[in-house]
C-alpha cells in the first residue's frame, strides 16, 4: 500500500486524497442525514412533550380543606334525622294541614270547650280566609292558609264570658286532641249586651278576642 | 576540545537500532546488502545479497529479493556506503564546539569538493562500468581500449567503447544500454552537493590543539541521494545516512589503529585513497587515480612510499574490487619486503573482526558492517569509529511550511471532526431519548396525580355540598321547630300563666278594664288597663303584679296611675301599664345604649 502510494505522482496523491476525503465526507453526510432526522424528530417530541407538560399537565391546586369530614356529615345526618323525628313528633301535636276533617274536629272541640267553660262564642273562623274585605274572595285553591309568622293556620275566636271561664278555657286547651295556642288575645270588660236592666251589674262580662294557632 | 556538533550528530546518525540494521554498500557498479543480527551476544551477519542491474531501483529490488530469500525479516533502517560520495580533509574556519546550520556547512564545503566530483565523473567511463559490473574482465577492457585506440588512429574518431565491445561480442547491447543508463545516473554535470563533516579524529581522540583543526568532509550530489532515498522508500526502507565508501577501510579496521601509526589504502576500481592515521587521528588523505598498465601492487607501493613515516608500523589495505581481493592478501608480504621497513601487521587485526570463514562474501564489507555493530562498539577493547555521514535528506521545512501537514492533516482533521461530530450527535440522540422517556413518565405521573387530585376535589366538593345541604336542612328544621316552640307552643303555657298572675294580683280595690295584646309587633307585650278605688289599692296592685310576673319573665313598665272615672261611673284611679317580656326590654335597652354611644 505504502509502496503503491509512493509511486504515485504528487498530483495523483492529491487527487486521491481529495477523492477519499470527499467519499469520507459524503459517507458521513449520508450517515448523518439519518441521524439528523432522528435528532430533529426527537427534539420536536421533547419540545412538544415539555409544552404539554407545562400547559396541560400543570399541577392542579390542592383541594381546600373540606368543611367537614364524612364522620361529621354522618353525625350531622344523625342529628338531622333526630331533629326530623323530633319535628315530626312535634308536628303530630298539631292538626294535620291536609285533613279538613281533623281541623273540623278541632273546631268542634274548641266550641265544646268554650261552651263548657261558659263562653258564648260569637265568631270562630280562619284568620286568613277572612282577612281580606268581603269584596275579595279568598284563595280556595289551598286547603288551608298558613300564617307566615307562626307557620301554622290561625283561628280567630270571639266570645263573651267571664274571666274565670277564659282562664279555664285556656287551661283546658291542653286537653284537646291537637294544639291550639293563643298567640294573641284581648280581654275587654264590657256590659253584657244581653243583660237585662234588672240583672246584677257587678257581674262584669268580658269580651274575648283571641287568635289561636292550630 | 568539545566536538558537540559533529561527533555527537554523527554518532547519533551511526547509532545502530536494537533490532539490527541493513548495511548497503555501493561501489558505483554493484550493490551489496547485509543484515546484521543484533540479538546474539556476538554480532554476526545473518544474510547478504549482491546485485548489479545497472538501474539503481532495479539493482536494489534484485538485491532485496535475494536478501529476503535468506532473511525474511529485514530491518527497516538502512545505511548506505557509496563510492559516489567524495571525501576530503579540509581546514575549515569553524569552531567544533558550536553548532552550525546544515545549509551553511553545505555552502562552505561544496566548492572544496566540486573538483573531486569532476575527477570522479572522468573516471566513470563505460569501460569501467562494464568491468565494475563484472560484465567484462579487465583484460577484455584493455583489449577493447586497444581496438578503440587503433580505430581512432585510423580515422574513426566516432568509434565508441560500447560499440566495439559489442562488435567483439564481449557484451550484449542490453549490457551496454544499462551501463550507459548507470553512467548517466552517476555522472554529475552540475554538482549540488549534500555534505557531511567530521573532525578528523577517527576514534574519538582529541586533535592536537596547537595544530589547525582539520575536518573530514564528504559530499554527494543531491540528485543521486534523492534517487537512493526514493529507491529505498519504494521498498519500505528508511535511509538513515550515507557514508563514503572510500575511507571505510579505516572504519572497518579502526580497532587496530588506536595505538598505531598506520597507512591505510582503499583500493577502488578507478582510484586509490591513501590515508595516514596517527593514533586514531586522520592526518592525511590522498586520492590517486589508477594508472592503466601499471599493476596494483606497483602503484600501491609507490603511493604508500609517499606517505610513510619512520613511525609507521602498520599498513592496511582495503580492496573494494574483486580484482584485488585475492591479490591483496598474497601481495601484502611482498609489499612489505619491497618497502623494506619493519611493519607490524597483526594477524588478529583482520581475523578478530571477520565472521566465520564459511560466509561467502566480501570480507571487508563484513568487517565494516561488524565494526559498526553496537555490540562491537560497546566492547572496551574497541573504540567507536566515526565516519563523516551525509544526512539522508535535507532538513524539512518548518511544520507550518510543510505542505504535507495540510495535505494529510486536512483530511485527518475532517475525519476526526466528522467522528467527533458523529459521536456528539449519537450521544445527543441518546440524551434526547432519555429526556423524552423522563418527560413521558413525568407527564404520566402528573396526569395520574391530577386525576387523583380532581377526584379528591370532586369528593371534597360533594362532601362539602352534602354537608351544607344537610346542615341547611338541619338549621331550617331547627329554625322551624324553634319558631313553633317559641312563638306557638310557649303561648299555651304563657298566656294562662299570665292571666293567672294578673288574677292573683287583683285586690278588692281593683277592677280590670282590659287586657289587650297588640295585633302587630307585640313581641309578647300586653297592655293592661284597670281602675282602683284608691291609689294605695292601685299601687299595691301594680307591685303585686310586678312580683307575680317576674317569675314569668315579664316586667311591668310604662305604669300610669291617674285619677279617673271607672266604666261604671265611679270616681277612683285609672291604671294603665304594659307587661313586657324581660328579654325584649333588655334588647331594647341595649339598642338604645348603642344608639346613644354612636351619636356621641
Amino acid at each position: 500500500m505504502k509502496e503503491h502510494w509512493i509511486k504515485l505522482t504528487r498530483a495523483q496523491q492529491n487527487q486521491t486524497l481529495i477523492l477519499v476525503t470527499a467519499v469520507m465526507l459524503g459517507g458521513y453526510g449520508f450517515w448523518y442525514s439519518g441521524i439528523h432526522k432522528e435528532l430533529t424528530k426527537t427534539e420536536n417530541l421533547v419540545s412538544r412533550k415539555q409544552n404539554r407538560l407545562e400547559q396541560r399537565a400543570s399541577v392542579q391546586p390542592a383541594p381546600k380543606a373540606a368543611r367537614a369530614s364524612e364522620k361529621d356529615i354522618t353525625a350531622l345526618r344523625d342529628a338531622l334525622e333526630q331533629e326530623e323525628a323530633d319535628f315530626r313528633r312535634l308536628m303530630q301535636r298539631f292538626v294535620p294541614l291536609d285533613s279538613q276533617q281533623q281541623q273540623q274536629r278541632l273546631r268542634r272541640e274548641l266550641t265544646n270547650l268554650a261552651t263548657g267553660m261558659g263562653l258564648k262564642i260569637t265568631k270562630l273562623e280562619d284568620v286568613a280566609r277572612r282577612a281580606g274585605n268581603a269584596q275579595t274572595a279568598p284563595d280556595f285553591g289551598n286547603y288551608t292558609e298558613v300564617d307566615p309568622r307562626y307557620g301554622r293556620p290561625l283561628l280567630a275566636l270571639q266570645a263573651w264570658g267571664s274571666y274565670f271561664g277564659v282562664q279555664s278555657f285556656l287551661d283546658e286547651l291542653a286537653s284537646l286532641s291537637y294544639v291550639a295556642a293563643p298567640v294573641n288575645f284581648r280581654l275587654l270588660a264590657q256590659e253584657d249586651e244581653d243583660q237585662t236592666p234588672n240583672s246584677r251589674p257587678e257581674a262584669p262580662v268580658l269580651k274575648v278576642e283571641m287568635v289561636l294557632a292550630i | 576540545m568539545k566536538q558537540a556538533l559533529t561527533k555527537g550528530a554523527l554518532a547519533e546518525r551511526l547509532k545502530m537500532p536494537a533490532r539490527g540494521e541493513l548495511i548497503a554498500v555501493h561501489d558505483n557498479y554493484r550493490l551489496w546488502l547485509m543484515v546484521l543480527d543484533s540479538s546474539a551476544d556476538q554480532p554476526t551477519i545473518k544474510a547478504m545479497a549482491e546485485a548489479s542491474e545497472g538501474n539503481v531501483a532495479d539493482t536494489l529490488a534484485a538485491a532485496l529479493q535475494g536478501l529476503r530469500r535468506r532473511c525474511p525479516d529485514i530491518p527497516k533502517k538502512v545505511r548506505l556506503f557509496s563510492a559516489s560520495v567524495v571525501m576530503a580533509l579540509l581546514e575549515l574556519p569553524l569552531d567544533p564546539a558550536k553548532t552550525h546550520k546544515q545549509h551553511e556547512m553545505d555552502n562552505l564545503i561544496q566548492w572544496e569538493l566540486e573538483p573531486l566530483v569532476g575527477d570522479a565523473n572522468e573516471q566513470l567511463t563505460i569501460g569501467s562500468i562494464l568491468e565494475g559490473r563484472q560484465l567484462m574482465a579487465s583484460e577484455q577492457r584493455r583489449e577493447v581500449a586497444q581496438v578503440l585506440e587503433q580505430r581512432r588512429m585510423e580515422g574513426h574518431g566516432l568509434a565508441r567503447f560500447g560499440e566495439i565491445a559489442q562488435e567483439l561480442a564481449l557484451v550484449s547491447r542490453d549490457d551496454v544500454q544499462s551501463s550507459l543508463a548507470l553512467q548517466e545516473f552517476l555522472r554529475v554535470s552540475e554538482p549540488n552537493l549534500a555534505c557531511g563533516c567530521q573532525v578528523q579524529a577517527l576514534l574519538g581522540h582529541q586533535p592536537v590543539t596547537d595544530q589547525p583543526i582539520r575536518w573530514w568532509c564528504c559530499g554527494i550530489d543531491r540528485g543521486i541521494r534523492q534517487h537512493w532515498l526514493d529507491a529505498f522508500q519504494g521498498h519500505g526502507l528508511m535511509l538513515t545516512g550515507i557514508a563514503p565508501l572510500a575511507g571505510a577501510t579505516m572504519a572497518a579496521l579502526a580497532a587496530g589503529l588506536e595505538e598505531n601509526s598506520a597507512v591505510v589504502v582503499d583500493v577502488l576500481q578507478e582510484q586509490l585513497l591513501i590515508s595516514r592515521v596517527e593514533a586514531g587521528v586522520v592526518t592525511e588523505l590522498q586520492y590517486l587515480p589508477r594508472i592503466t598498465g601499471t599493476s596494483l601492487n606497483t602503484q600501491c607501493v609507490s603511493s604508500m612510499l609517499e606517505v610513510l613515516t619512520p613511525q609507521t608500523n602498520t599498513v592496511l589495505m582495503g580492496c573494494w574490487t574483486q580484482e584485488c581481493e585475492a591479490a591483496s592478501a598474497e601481495a601484502l608480504p611482498a609489499w612489505l619486503e619491497e618497502l623494506g621497513q619493519e611493519i607490524e601487521r597483526s594477524p588478529s587485526l583482520m581475523t578478530s573482526v571477520l565472521p566465520t570463514s564459511t560466509l561467502e562474501m566480501h570480507p571487508l564489507i563484513a568487517a565494516l558492517a561488524l565494526s559498526l555493530h553496537p555490540k562491537s562498539r560497546q566492547s572496551k577493547s574497541r573504540q567507536e569509529a566515526i565516519l563523516p555521514v551525509i544526512a539522508a535528506n535535507d532538513p524539512g521545512p518548518p511544520v507550518w511550511k510543510n505542505p504535507n501537514i495540510y495535505r494529510y492533516g486536512l483530511p485527518v482533521l475532517l475525519l476526526l471532526g466528522a467522528m467527533a461530530h458523529g459521536v456528539y450527535s449519537v450521544n445527543r440522540g441518546m440524551q434526547l431519548e432519555h429526556t423524552l422517556t423522563e418527560l413521558e413518565s413525568e407527564y404520566q405521573r402528573q396526569l395520574e396525580y391530577n386525576q387523583k387530585l380532581a377526584a379528591l376535589n370532586n369528593e371534597t366538593q360533594k362532601t362539602t355540598s352534602s354537608f351544607l345541604s344537610v346542615n341547611g336542612k338541619l338549621e331550617a328544621l331547627r329554625t322551624e321547630r324553634s319558631r313553633i316552640e317559641k312563638q306557638v307552643l310557649i303561648r299555651t303555657r304563657q298566656t294562662p300563666a299570665l292571666l293567672r298572675a294578673i288574677a292573683a294580683s287583683v285586690n278588692e280595690a281593683v277592677l280590670l278594664d282590659g287586657i289587650a295584646e297588640p295585633k302587630s309587633n307585640s313581641q309578647g307585650s300586653v297592655n293592661l288597663t284597670a281602675w282602683a278605688t284608691t291609689e294605695l289599692g292601685a299601687t299595691r296592685f301594680t307591685e303585686t303584679l310586678a312580683q307575680q310576673l317576674e317569675r314569668l319573665g315579664y316586667q311591668v313598665t310604662s305604669r300610669q296611675i291617674n285619677t279617673g272615672i271607672s266604666r261604671l261611673g265611679a270616681r277612683g284611679h285609672t291604671i294603665d301599664l304594659w307587661l313586657v317580656p324581660a328579654d325584649v326590654l333588655k334588647q331594647h335597652e341595649q339598642k338604645t345604649i348603642k344608639q346613644g354611644t354612636a351619636q356621641r
